[in-house]
């Protein structure tokens, strides 16, 4: 609606200014006479042409509300919607898949994800050692001899040790797949063993550590997990498994960063179709992205991280779950 | 004022919840928070338990006006960090409770839809331990904004004489309509130099909704401007406590005098 004010000395001048301004449709709201100078003052207004009106139906509808009309920060904001995340992260990754500028709602999410968190492969060698810390029922002792399958077929020396002597058959499930790898492995229970048989590896291009699941919340769990790791002099890496609850992820992966961790490992990533506690953790504690386990085949399950590929996963795992009645339909529009 | 009674719609909703009253304005600057706060604060003197929620995610400032340094804000109940409850801030001088906004936070107003709707479902929820929840939307037509305001009981929509302010007022109420016919809606007209400017001003929004929308939103009431309201925010001290017999303060404790009746004649 335009609305316009005319003042004139006579009536009929203001009225016909309102019809030459806002042409024939124009309604009179009100008409008065000046008390002082007797001047006639007609307000007068018309209704804007629908442009107006179809920019405001932009703003306040989303276009999921509008079959036919998706739009790429729509498909971007569902798909992180869905995955749970926390609504404040889901805002700012949103409006960063907004200033991408990029037209495909993949490569928008990509270079947000790029802008909020760090991608950080563990790759095949490394000087210090690598402990994988995590849960119980994380994957650690899986995603290690990933790892260490991975250097393997790269041509690399690997060294492999296990800490979880306590676990029934830990050390048993580690050696399988060590001799599966065709590698020999080492058990460990802590200090000075510890110390010896990372010493017999220390040749080795890639030394993996195995642990036993910490419980975040056993503070003498955590005190011998950070002996272990001091004397290894060890990379502290989390092994974080899909489908936790956001704030429990976020709560495990600062925990893990006390600890020392810098990256985590996102395993189990097939088993779940949302992200959520994925994309909380890593920017709840600030830790790099290193690596996606995304099936459980010991040779290709995991992927190093990188923004293009967590991207599909978010937007892919929102299409997979169509079949979902999103039965929560716009119970919120006015 | 019996015409602003004149809704089914609005006594039928308050069987099931607490009503939430949403005060919207459109336009910017036309002291839509002050006016929340006082409403709450009014309300509040009339014996009902009030929570002023405040929805303005963009730019808000329930807590500066009120000189208030709240330790959670709607900020840490959107990033999970707070349940609804905790981040309730009480104002013993006003008598009521508030949820404070944050001010400036680009990531709540850019919260996906179903954030918004999971908001206003959590403040439904919440709702049910106060008598009536004051709702300061944010100003503007804007998506988060709008979508609190659906899940509101009734909106007042604040406007002054400017012509912006009509034409941004008229919009929120045309696409409110749009969205749902049966919105219970009502004018308050606020900084008017008189009653009869105030009327004068209301007529106009009136006729335009009248000729262009075929329906004539209610008046809710006329707030006459007044210096002490001025002072009373830089004050950070409520108009209610500092000069409640003054001309604002008066015409917005008959406002809230109307609504208190007529919430208490439905039952509630």
């Amino acid at each position: 609606m335009r609305l316009r004010t005319f003042s004139a000395l006579r009536l009929a001048e203001a009225m016909a200014a309102v019809r030459a301004e806002l042409g024939p449709d124009a309604v009179i709201i009100s008409t008065e006479a000046d008390e002082r100078t007797g001047e006639a003052r007609v307000i007068a207004a018309v209704e804007e042409a629908e442009t107006e009106d179809a920019f405001l139906d932009h703003i306040l509808f989303p276009p999921r509300d509008r079959p036919g009309r998706a739009h790429l920060s729509d498909t971007v904001a569902n798909a992180l919607d869905r995955t749970g995340a926390p609504a404040r992260l889901a805002g700012r990754l949103i409006a960063l898949a907004r200033a991408s500028e990029a037209a495909d709602p993949a490569l928008a999410l990509a270079a947000a994800l790029d802008e909020r968190f760090a991608f950080a492969p563990l790759g095949v060698a490394s000087d210090r050692p690598i402990a994988l810390i995590g849960p119980p029922g994380a994957g650690k002792t899986v995603t290690i001899a990933k790892l260490a399958a991975r250097a393997a077929l790269a041509g690399r020396s690997v060294g492999l040790i296990t800490t979880d002597t306590a676990r029934a058959g830990g050390v048993e499930q580690l050696g399988a797949f060590a001799q599966a790898i065709g590698i020999g492995a080492a058990a460990a229970e802590e200090g000075p063993a510890l110390t010896a048989a990372l010493d017999l590896v220390r040749a080795r291009d890639l030394r993996l550590i195995d642990t036993t699941g910490m419980n975040p919340l056993a503070e003498d769990e955590l005190r011998r997990l950070a002996e272990i790791l001091h004397a290894a002099g060890a990379e502290p890496v989390l092994a974080l498994p899909a489908g936790l609850d956001p704030l429990d992820a976020c709560e495990i992966a600062r925990v893990a960063a006390v600890l020392g961790a810098r990256r985590l490992i996102a395993t189990r990533l097939d088993t779940v179709r949302r992200h959520g506690a994925l994309l909380a953790a890593a920017d709840g504690a600030d830790l790099a992205v290193a690596e996606l386990g995304f099936a459980p085949e010991i040779l290709d399950g995991l992927a190093p991280a990188a923004p293009m590929g967590l991207a599909r996963m978010v937007l892919q795992s929102h299409s997979a779950s169509e079949f979902h009645p999103q039965a929560r339909a716009a119970d919120g529009s006015p | 004022m019996s015409a602003v009674l004149d809704t089914g719609h609005f006594a039928q909703r308050l069987v099931r919840r607490t009503p939430v009253l949403a005060i919207a304005s459109g336009k910017g600057g036309v002291g839509k928070t002050w006016f929340s706060v006082t409403l709450a604060h009014a309300l509040a003197r009339a014996g009902r338990r009030i929570l002023l929620f405040d929805g303005d995610l963009g730019l808000a400032n329930v807590d500066i006006q009120l000189g208030l340094a709240p330790r959670l804000d709607l900020a840490a109940v959107v990033g999970g960090r707070s349940g609804m409850e905790e981040a309730i801030t009480p104002y013993p001088a006003g008598g009521f409770d508030i949820l404070a906004g944050r001010s400036g936070s680009a990531g709540l107003v850019a919260l996906p839809p179903e954030a918004v709707d999971r908001l206003a479902r959590e403040l439904a929820r919440t709702a049910q331990a106060y008598d009536t929840v004051v709702l300061d939307l944010g100003a503007g037509v804007e998506r988060t904004a709008w979508r609190l305001a659906g899940a509101s009981t009734a909106c007042l929509v604040l406007c002054t004489d400017e012509p912006t302010s009509l034409t941004d007022a008229y919009a929120f109420i045309k696409l409110s309509l749009r969205a749902n016919p049966t919105r219970d809606l009502r004018v308050v007209v606020n900084q008017a130099a008189s009653r009869g400017d105030g009327e004068r001003t209301y007529r106009i929004i009136a006729k335009a909704c009248d000729s262009f929308l075929k329906i004539t939103p209610p008046l809710a009431g006329i707030v006459r401007r007044d210096r002490r309201v001025h002072e009373s925010v830089r004050a950070q001290s409520p108009v209610l406590t500092r000069h409640p017999r003054t001309p604002a303060a008066e015409d917005v404790t008959a406002i809230a005098a109307e609504i208190a009746r007529e919430l208490g004649r439905d039952g509630s």
